[in-house]
C-alpha cells in the first residue's frame, strides 16, 4: 500500500476514478461552457449553514462552497422555518457577494472627492472626528445609525460602545422604520415584545387572515407553508385583507379591500361582532384580560421635537362594550368599503369555535399612523376569542429584516433601549452598569432622538457626526430631500460602513468597506424568536471588515479599549456570552453558543436545552406560572390588554389637488433599498426597475398607457417613471402603488413623515399625490 | 426529529462507501491521480425529510412514463439551454419565455397547464419541462422572468461546473445520482420525455422504481471501521 500513500488516501482516490473515469467516456462532445469557471464537481462542494442573509422569515440555507468561494445555495432541510425550500432571493444569496463594484478600499472625501485610504487611517479619522465634536458639542452631538441587518454582536458592540462608552443615547437602527409599532403593540398589550406563538402555528391553524400583509411576496416560504396547509385541510382558508389587489389575494380564497387606515375600524367592527353574536370567549377574558383606554386625537409627529406619552386607564367591558356599538358594520362598510357582510363573515371566522386563526401582518400594520392601535385591535380580536398562545392560534408580526428582532429589538439597538429593559428604568440601568462593568451613573437615563427626530435633528445642526452602518437611510427615509439636505449641511461629518456604493454612500465623508454576511461570523434573530448562527466562510475583499469590529477599532483609538476587551478572533462568541448574561431566566434565556452552532436555529427562550414554542401557555412556557392554562407574565397583573383604539383619519388624505394615495413598499426579488439584490443578476434581470402600479380605469381616463410616463407630484416632490397597469398587483381607482428599490427613482422624496405617537414609526403607506401623463 | 434523517443519511453513506471498497479491484493504474478536492458534505445529498418527498418520489412508480414519439423538428433541450437558464447547479431556473400579467400568471395556476405534465407547444416548437416538485404552487416564489440581459453593474460571480454524469462504479454498473435530490424527487421530471435534455434521458424510463438502482453518491470518504 505503500506506493499509494497510507488506506484512507488510497481509497479515496478509487472512489475519484471510477467517477472521474466514466464521465469522460459517457459525455464526449458535451459543453460545460456555461458553467465551467471553475473546474469543479458538484461533490467538492461543502455546505454550511447559514440564516438568509434577507427576510425576516429567517430560512436556513446552505451554502454551498468551492475553492474559497460560495458557488450555490439550497434549502436547508434541516431548518424547521422552510424545511428545504427558499425564495428566489434565498436561492441566489450568495451572489451578493460577487459585484464588481464591491467596497473593498477605506475611502476619504478630501476636496470633494473620495480618495482611497489605508484603513488604519481612515479608523484615525473617525476617531478624531468623533473626540474633536464631543469636545466642541458635547456627546450628544454624535450618534449611530443602525440596522435589522446587523448581526446580534454587531449591534451589541454599537450600544455598548456609545451608552456606556460616550454616554449618549444617541443610537437608532432602520428597525425604527419597519418594526417599532410591532414593539410597541406588543409592549401595550403583553408588557413584552416578540409573538408567543411560533410557524409551527401554520401547520395547526386552518384560518389565515392576512392583514395588509402580501406574503407571497414579502414572506414567499410562510405563504408556501400556509398554501400547503390549505391543501391538505379542508377547512383551509386564506382570506387577504389589504388596500390593493396583489399575489396574496389572488392565491386567497377571498380578497376584501378596505380603504387606508380604515383597519382601524374594521378591527372594532368585528370586535363588536364578537360581542353581539355570542362568539367571545367569556372564560378566557374573565381570567386573562383587563380592558383599558388610551388618549385620543394623538397627532402625527409632523412637526420638529414632537412629544407624546399615552396615559393608559382601566375600564370596565360594559364601557368598551358602549364604545364599540359606533362600529356597526353597516357604519364600516360606509368608512372602509368593507361590505358589511364581510365584516360578519370575518367575525364568524375569528369566533367560531372550531376554527383555528393565525392573523399574519408586517409593514401594512406597523407603517401607520396609528400602527401601535392596529396592532392592538388585532390582538384584541385573538384575546376577546381566546384564540392565542396555543398550536395554530396566533397573531402573529412578521418582520422584515433578517435580524430586526435579533439584533434591534432584543439588544435594543434604540436611544430608549438597553439589552435588558428601558434606560429610563433604575433597576435595568444598574443591570446593564454591572454587566458592562462601569459605574450606573455613565449611563445616561434619558432617551434622546427617535430616528426621524435624529435625522432632524442632524438637518438643524444638534448633531454634528452621524455614524451610518448596514443601511441607505438616503434612499429610505421618508419626507428624503429634507434629510439628505440636513445631512449635506456644512459641519456635517457623515461616516457610513457599507458593501456596494449607494445613495448614502454618496454623500459621506468616510466610507469603510463592510464584510458581507458569510465573510463574518455572526447571529441573526428572526420573526419567531428564532436565534440563527453562521460561521465564517469565505473572506471579506480587500480591507473590508465585520461592522461591530470597525466600532471596536474606534472605540480603542477613543481609549474604551477596556469596555470593549475582546480579541479579532474570538469577538463574536465572546460577545455573545456577555449578552445573554442580560437575558438570564426563564423569560428569554438563550442559547448557548454551542447550542447555536449545533443547531439549525435555536428559540428564546430556551431552558434546559428546549426551545419554547408558545409563549405564556402554562404547557409550552418555563416562565408561565400558575394553575390556569395561560400566565401572560409580562403585565404586572398577569393579564393582556383589551385596548380601546378609536378610529382616527390619518394625516394626509387625497384631496382636489393631491387626488390619489400614494402607497410604496416592495416586490419579491427586491429586498428595500435594493443595493443587495440589484446586484444579483437573476433578480435585477426580473425586475429591473420601478415603476408606478395604476388602476386601469385612472389610466384610461387620464390617458396613460402601459410603460407610459407618468408624473407623480406631493406637497414635498415630484417624480416621473414608467406606468404599469394590470401588472404585478393593481391598486383601486384613486391609488397608485410605486416599490421603493430603485436609486433611479427616489418615491421617498414623495413620502410624508408622518409616524405613530406612541411607536414614532413612519408611515410610508399613505400620503395623497397628483398623477398625470408626463 | 431533525437527527433521524442525518442518521439515515449516515447509513445511505456506510452502503456507498461499501461500492467503494469493491472498487477497489478495479486496479488504480488505469488512471492518474487526481486529488479530492475537498470533502463532500453528507447534506449535499438529500433524503425525503417528508410525506411529500416520498410521494414525489414514489411518482413513476405509479405513473409509469413511456417513451413519446416526440415530434423530429421540434426544439430540444441542450445542455446550453439548460445552463444559461440558471445561476448555478439546482439553482431554480428562471423563466425563459415571455409572462403575461393578470391573476392566473401571478399566483402561478397558468404555470401548471403546461409544465404539470408537459407536453407540446406550439408557439415555442418545443415540449414544455415537467416540474419535479408539481406539490408546490406558488411557482413564480423561486421562478422569475427575464425582462433584460443587462446587469445593473458587473458581477464577478462564478461557479462550478454542473455535476459530471456516468458515476459508474464499474463498466456496466447503474450511474450513481451526481447531484442533489431536494426538490427534485420524481426523476423521470427531468430524465424522460421529450422535453429532457437528450444526455441524460433514460433509455428505460418505464422501469419506474429509479432509485432502486440508482442512489445518490453522498461521500467520496470509505468506509473505515
Ligand atoms: S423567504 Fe425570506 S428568508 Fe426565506 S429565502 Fe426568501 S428572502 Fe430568504
Amino acid at each position: 500500500m505503500s506506493v499509494y500513500g497510507d488506506r484512507r488516501d488510497f481509497l479515496k482516490r478509487m472512489a475519484w476514478y471510477s467517477s472521474a473515469g466514466a464521465a469522460i467516456s459517457l459525455m464526449p462532445g458535451v459543453s460545460m461552457e456555461a458553467w465551467s469557471d471553475f473546474e469543479g464537481d458538484a461533490a467538492e462542494i461543502v455546505w454550511k449553514k447559514s440564516p438568509c442573509r434577507f427576510c425576516g422569515t429567517g430560512c436556513g440555507l446552505l451554502i454551498g462552497l468551492a475553492r474559497d468561494r460560495a458557488v450555490a445555495v439550497k434549502g436547508d432541510p434541516n431548518s424547521p422555518v422552510n424545511k428545504g425550500l427558499c425564495c428566489v432571493k434565498g436561492y441566489h444569496s450568495v451572489q451578493m457577494l460577487y459585484g464588481k463594484d464591491r467596497l473593498t478600499k477605506a475611502l476619504v472625501r478630501k476636496n470633494g472627492e473620495l480618495v482611497e485610504t489605508p484603513i488604519q487611517d481612515a479608523l484615525d479619522l473617525v476617531a478624531a472626528k468623533m473626540k474633536e465634536t464631543i469636545g466642541a458639542r458635547g456627546k450628544d452631538a454624535v450618534a449611530i445609525y443602525g440596522s435589522g441587518q446587523w448581526t446580534i454582536p454587531d449591534g451589541y458592540v454599537a450600544t455598548k460602545f456609545f451608552k456606556a462608552g460616550l454616554g449618549t443615547n444617541n443610537i437608532e437602527a432602520n428597525a425604527r422604520l419597519c418594526m417599532a409599532s410591532a414593539v410597541t403593540g406588543f409592549m401595550t398589550t403583553f408588557g413584552l415584545d416578540e409573538p408567543m406563538g411560533c410557524y409551527d402555528d401554520i401547520d395547526h391553524a386552518d384560518t389565515f387572515i392576512l392583514w395588509g400583509n402580501n406574503m407571497p411576496e414579502m414572506h414567499p416560504i410562510l405563504f408556501s407553508r400556509a398554501l400547503e396547509t390549505r391543501r391538505q385541510k379542508e377547512s383551509g382558508l386564506i382570506i387577504d385583507l389589504g388596500t390593493r389587489t396583489t399575489r396574496a389575494s389572488y392565491g386567497a380564497d377571498k380578497s376584501i379591500l378596505f380603504k387606508p387606515q380604515t383597519d382601524l375600524a374594521l378591527a372594532n367592527a368585528i370586535c363588536r361582532e364578537l360581542f353581539r353574536t355570542g362568539l367571545v370567549n367569556q372564560d378566557f377574558v374573565k381570567k386573562h384580560v383587563t380592558f383599558k383606554k388610551g388618549k385620543t386625537n394623538i397627532g402625527y409627529g409632523l412637526e420638529d421635537k414632537f412629544k407624546f406619552d399615552d396615559e393608559a386607564v382601566e375600564i370596565g367591558v360594559r364601557e368598551y362594550q358602549a364604545f364599540l356599538e359606533d362600529y356597526t358594520p353597516e357604519n364600516v362598510e360606509k368608512i372602509s368599503g368593507v361590505p358589511a357582510t364581510d365584516i360578519r363573515y370575518l367575525a364568524q371566522l375569528y369566533g367560531d369555535p372550531k376554527r383555528k386563526v393565525v392573523s399574519f401582518w408586517c409593514m401594512g400594520m406597523n407603517q401607520h399612523t396609528r400602527g401601535t392601535w392596529i396592532n392592538n385591535l388585532v390582538y384584541n380580536l385573538h384575546l376577546l376569542t381566546g384564540k392565542i398562545s396555543t398550536p395554530g392560534n396566533s397573531p402573529f408580526s412578521l418582520t422584515g429584516q433578517p435580524s430586526a428582532c435579533g439584533t434591534s429589538r432584543e439588544v435594543g439597538t434604540f436611544t430608549h433601549r438597553l439589552p435588558h429593559g428601558v434606560v429610563t428604568n433604575e433597576h435595568d440601568r444598574e443591570m446593564a452598569a454591572k454587566i458592562w462593568k462601569v459605574p450606573v451613573e455613565k449611563i445616561p437615563a434619558k432617551p434622546t432622538y427617535h430616528t426621524v427626530e435624529m435625522f432632524r435633528a442632524l438637518d438643524r445642526g444638534d448633531i454634528q457626526f452621524l455614524w451610518i452602518q448596514a443601511t441607505n437611510p438616503f434612499l429610505t427615509m421618508p419626507k428624503l430631500r429634507r434629510y439628505r439636505d440636513g445631512a449635506k449641511k456644512e459641519g456635517r461629518f457623515i461616516v457610513v460602513s457599507d458593501v456596494y456604493p449607494t445613495p448614502t454612500t454618496d454623500i459621506a465623508d468616510v466610507i469603510l468597506p463592510s464584510a458581507l454576511w458569510i465573510e463574518r461570523e455572526g447571529m441573526f434573530g428572526n420573526a419567531e424568536r428564532r436565534t440563527q448562527h453562521f460561521e465564517k466562510m469565505v473572506d471579506p475583499p480587500g480591507d473590508a471588515m465585520p461592522d461591530g469590529w470597525q466600532l471596536i477599532e474606534v472605540a480603542r483609538r477613543l481609549g474604551y479599549g477596556e469596555l470593549l476587551p475582546y480579541s479579532k478572533k474570538t469577538w463574536v462568541q465572546e460577545v455573545w456570552e456577555e449578552y445573554r448574561q442580560f437575558q438570564h431566566g426563564p423569560a428569554h434565556e438563550m442559547a448557548s453558543y454551542e447550542d447555536l452552532r449545533r443547531q439549525p436555529g435555536v428559540m428564546w427562550p430556551h431552558v434546559n436545552g428546549k426551545s419554547t414554542k408558545w409563549r405564556y401557555n402554562t404547557a409550552y412556557d418555563p416562565a408561565a406560572k400558575g394553575e390556569g392554562e395561560f400566565d401572560f407574565y409580562g403585565n404586572k397583573d398577569h393579564r393582556a390588554v383589551v385596548w380601546q383604539r378609536p378610529y382616527e383619519p390619518p394625516p394626509e388624505s387625497p384631496d382636489g389637488e393631491f387626488p390619489f394615495w400614494l402607497c410604496t413598499g416592495r416586490v419579491l426579488e427586491h429586498w428595500h433599498s435594493g443595493s443587495l439584490t440589484r446586484r444579483i443578476p437573476t433578480l435585477h434581470r426580473a425586475v429591473p426597475e420601478a415603476y408606478v402600479e395604476i388602476h386601469p380605469a385612472d389610466a384610461d381616463r387620464l390617458g396613460i398607457r402601459n410603460k407610459d410616463p407618468v408624473r407623480l407630484t406631493t406637497r414635498r416632490g415630484t417624480l416621473t417613471l414608467p406606468a404599469s397597469i394590470n401588472g404585478r398587483a393593481v391598486p383601486p381607482a384613486g391609488m397608485v402603488f410605486v416599490p421603493f428599490f430603485d436609486e433611479r427613482y427616489l418615491i421617498n422624496e414623495l413620502t410624508l413623515d408622518a409616524f405613530c405617537p406612541i411607536s414614532r414609526q413612519p408611515d410610508y403607506k399613505k400620503c395623497s399625490v397628483k398623477v398625470e401623463r408626463a | 426529529m431533525i437527527w433521524e434523517s442525518d442518521r439515515r443519511i449516515f447509513f445511505v453513506g456506510l452502503g456507498i462507501a461499501a461500492m467503494a471498497v469493491l472498487v477497489m479491484f478495479v486496479g488504480p493504474e488505469l488512471f492518474d491521480y487526481r486529488p479530492v478536492a475537498s470533502r463532500a458534505d453528507p447534506r449535499s445529498v438529500d433524503l425525503p425529510t417528508s410525506k411529500r418527498d416520498v410521494a414525489a418520489e414514489a411518482e413513476p412508480m405509479r405513473k409509469p412514463a413511456y417513451v413519446v414519439p416526440a415530434r423530429a423538428d421540434a426544439d430540444t433541450r441542450t445542455w446550453t439551454k439548460y445552463e444559461s437558464r440558471r445561476a448555478f447547479p439546482g439553482a431554480p431556473p428562471a423563466i425563459p419565455h415571455p409572462v403575461s400579467d393578470g391573476p392566473a400568471w401571478e399566483s402561478g395556476k397558468v404555470c401548471t397547464a403546461c409544465h404539470a405534465r408537459g407536453g407540446y407547444v406550439p408557439k415555442y416548437n418545443a415540449y414544455a419541462p415537467v416540474t419535479p416538485h408539481p406539490n408546490f404552487s406558488s411557482c413564480r416564489q423561486c421562478h422569475v422572468p427575464r425582462l433584460t440581459d443587462k446587469l445593473f453593474r458587473e458581477t464577478a460571480w462564478a461557479t462550478v461546473a454542473r455535476p459530471k454524469t456516468g458515476l459508474r462504479a464499474m463498466p456496466g454498473a447503474p450511474p450513481a445520482i451526481p447531484h442533489s435530490l431536494q426538490m427534485r424527487e420524481n426523476c423521470l421530471a427531468c430524465h424522460s420525455g421529450p422535453s429532457s435534455v437528450p444526455a441524460i434521458r433514460s433509455s428505460h424510463p418505464d422501469r419506474g422504481n429509479c432509485r432502486q438502482c440508482h442512489v445518490p453518491r453522498v461521500t467520496d470518504e470509505p468506509f473505515e471501521r
